[in-house]
C-alpha cells in the first residue's frame, strides 16, 4: 500500500515538475522575442503588417455583440453631442464669420509677402479620409487601427491628423487595414516648433494625455498657451501642422494640451505628404 | 459529441471552453478605449484561476499562442503577452503544486504580489528603454480592477462552470 501510494505521488509529482518546467522553458522563449526586438526584422514585420486585418476580422466577429451594445451607447451620446454642437454654432455664428473674413485677409497678405520676398512655395499635398476601426490609445503602446490600407495608397509613415491637429503616423499597412501609431506612444518622437519665434523641441509620448516637449534649448522663454505645431524635420511631418499648446511648465518639462482627442473621432486624414523619406523616429 | 462529459472527452471539453473564454477575453482589447478595463491583465486572472496545472501538456502552449496573438492585436512588442500570461500559468501551478489551491486568501494574496511586480517590471522597462516616467495613480487603476475581478471570475468558474478550478 505504501510503495503504492509513494509510486503514485512520484508520477504525479514527475507529472506536475514537467508541465512546471515545459512553462519555464515557453516562458525564456518568449522573453528571448522580446529582448531580441524579433518584431523589427523584416520577415516577422511583413508577417505582422500582413496578419492585421485577419486578426481583426476574426476579433471582430467575437466581439460583435459587445461591440452593438457599445455602438448603441456612443449613436445615444452622438445625438446629445450633436444638439448641444448645433446651440453652440448658433451662438459663435456672427463671431465665425468675422474671423472667417480676418483669415481671408491674413491668407492674402502672407501671399503677397511671399511674392515680395520671392519664396519657394511649400510643396502641395493632399489627403485620404479613414474611419477608425479601433482605438488602443489607453496602452502604454497606443495605437489605432484604420480601415484603408496599401489598396488605398497608403504607406509607412504617412501622418495622421484630425480636424485639429496632428494624431501621429502610420507604423503597418496591410491591404485593407493599417495601423497607426499615436503621439501619446512612449515610443513617438516628433519634430516640433514652439511659439511664434519657432524654438525647436523634440515631443515625446507619456503614455498620458499630454505628452511632454523635450530638448528644447530656450524652454525658459516658453509660456504657456504657446502654439505647438510641427516643424518638418525629418522630413515625416509636413510643416505647421497643429499639435497643441503647452499646457504646463515643471522643472526640466514642458506639457503640451494636445488639440485632438482621439477618444471621440470617429475618422482622420492621412496626409499624403511625399517628403516623407526618413524612418529615424 | 463534443461536449460529451464522460472521462475520455473532458479533457477536450475543459480544453475547448478555456481557450474561447481566454479568446474573447484577448479580442475584447480591440474594442476597449477607456482606462479602467485591461483585457490583457483580466486574461492573466483567469489563466491564474484557470485549472491550467491539471490540464495536459498543451496548455502552456495554446497560452504562448495566445499571447502572440494578444501582441498581435494590440502592437505590443511580440512575446510580451505570452510571458505575462506564461507567468501567471507558472504561478497557478506552483499554488498547485505547493498544496495551496483550495486556500483563496492565499492565491488571492499570490495574485497580487505578481500584478504588483508585473507593473514594476513594466514601468522599469518602459522607463529604461524609453527614458519616461509612466507612473500616474490611474494607472493603477486597471490593475485594481483585475483584483476586484478575481473574486466574481472566482465565484463564476468554481461554482458554475465547474472545470477550471479544482476541488478534490
Amino acid at each position: 500500500m505504501r510503495t503504492f501510494k509513494n509510486q503514485f505521488f512520484q508520477s504525479f509529482l514527475g507529472s506536475q515538475l514537467r508541465k512546471i518546467i515545459f512553462t519555464v522553458l515557453l516562458i525564456s522563449i518568449s522573453s528571448l522575442l522580446i529582448f531580441t526586438q524579433v518584431e523589427k526584422t523584416e520577415t516577422i514585420k511583413s508577417f505582422r503588417s500582413s496578419s492585421i486585418g485577419i486578426v481583426y476580422f476574426i476579433s471582430s466577429i467575437v466581439t460583435s455583440p459587445i461591440k452593438l451594445i457599445e455602438n448603441s451607447i456612443l449613436r445615444i451620446d452622438e445625438i446629445k453631442n450633436l444638439y448641444d454642437d448645433v446651440q453652440q454654432y448658433k451662438k459663435e455664428r456672427i463671431l465665425e464669420s468675422e474671423s472667417f473674413q480676418e483669415l481671408v485677409s491674413l491668407k492674402l497678405k502672407i501671399a503677397e509677402y511671399e511674392q515680395l520676398l520671392n519664396l519657394n512655395k511649400d510643396q502641395e499635398y493632399n489627403f485620404i479620409t479613414s474611419r477608425v476601426l479601433a482605438d488602443l490609445s489607453d496602452k502604454y503602446f497606443s495605437s489605432m487601427l484604420i480601415n484603408i490600407g496599401a489598396n488605398n495608397g497608403v504607406f509607412e509613415n504617412m501622418p495622421i491628423t484630425g480636424p485639429s491637429g496632428l494624431l501621429g503616423r502610420v507604423t503597418e499597412v496591410d491591404d485593407n487595414i493599417s495601423r497607426g501609431m499615436l503621439v501619446t506612444d512612449v515610443s513617438s518622437r516628433i519634430p516640433v516648433s514652439v511659439s511664434e519665434k519657432s524654438f525647436q523641441g523634440i515631443l515625446i509620448g507619456q503614455n498620458k494625455k499630454n505628452p511632454r516637449i523635450e530638448f528644447i534649448k530656450e524652454s525658459g522663454q516658453v509660456r504657456i498657451g504657446d502654439l505647438v505645431t510641427t516643424s518638418g524635420k525629418g522630413g515625416i511631418f509636413p510643416p505647421y501642422i497643429f499639435v497643441g499648446q503647452i499646457a504646463k511648465k515643471g522643472e526640466g518639462y514642458i506639457e503640451v494640451e494636445l488639440f485632438e482627442d482621439v477618444n471621440s473621432l470617429t475618422h482622420v486624414r492621412l496626409i499624403n505628404f511625399s517628403n516623407n523619406i526618413s524612418n529615424d523616429f | 459529441m463534443i461536449f460529451d462529459r464522460d472521462k475520455k472527452n473532458n479533457f477536450f471539453y475543459n480544453d475547448f471552453i478555456i481557450n474561447v473564454i481566454i479568446f474573447i477575453s484577448i479580442s475584447l482589447n480591440l474594442f476597449s478605449s477607456n482606462s479602467i478595463f485591461d483585457f490583457t491583465l483580466l486574461t492573466c486572472v483567469i489563466i491564474f484561476l484557470s485549472k491550467g496545472s491539471r490540464m495536459n501538456w498543451k496548455y502552456p502552449l495554446y497560452i504562448f499562442f495566445w499571447g502572440i496573438y494578444s501582441d498581435l492585436i494590440i502592437s505590443y512588442p511580440i512575446g510580451y503577452s505570452s510571458t505575462l500570461f506564461l507567468l501567471f500559468l507558472l504561478m497557478n501551478q506552483l499554488s498547485n503544486f505547493y498544496g495551496i489551491f483550495f486556500l483563496d486568501i492565499v492565491r488571492f494574496f499570490i495574485l497580487f504580489i505578481s500584478l504588483i511586480f508585473v507593473f514594476i517590471f513594466e514601468y522599469l522597462a518602459v522607463y529604461y528603454q524609453f527614458s519616461t516616467n509612466i507612473f500616474t495613480p490611474l494607472n493603477l487603476l486597471p490593475l485594481l480592477i483585475a483584483l476586484i475581478f478575481y473574486f466574481p471570475l472566482n465565484y463564476l468558474l468554481k461554482n458554475n462552470l465547474k472545470l477550471y478550478v479544482s476541488k478534490e
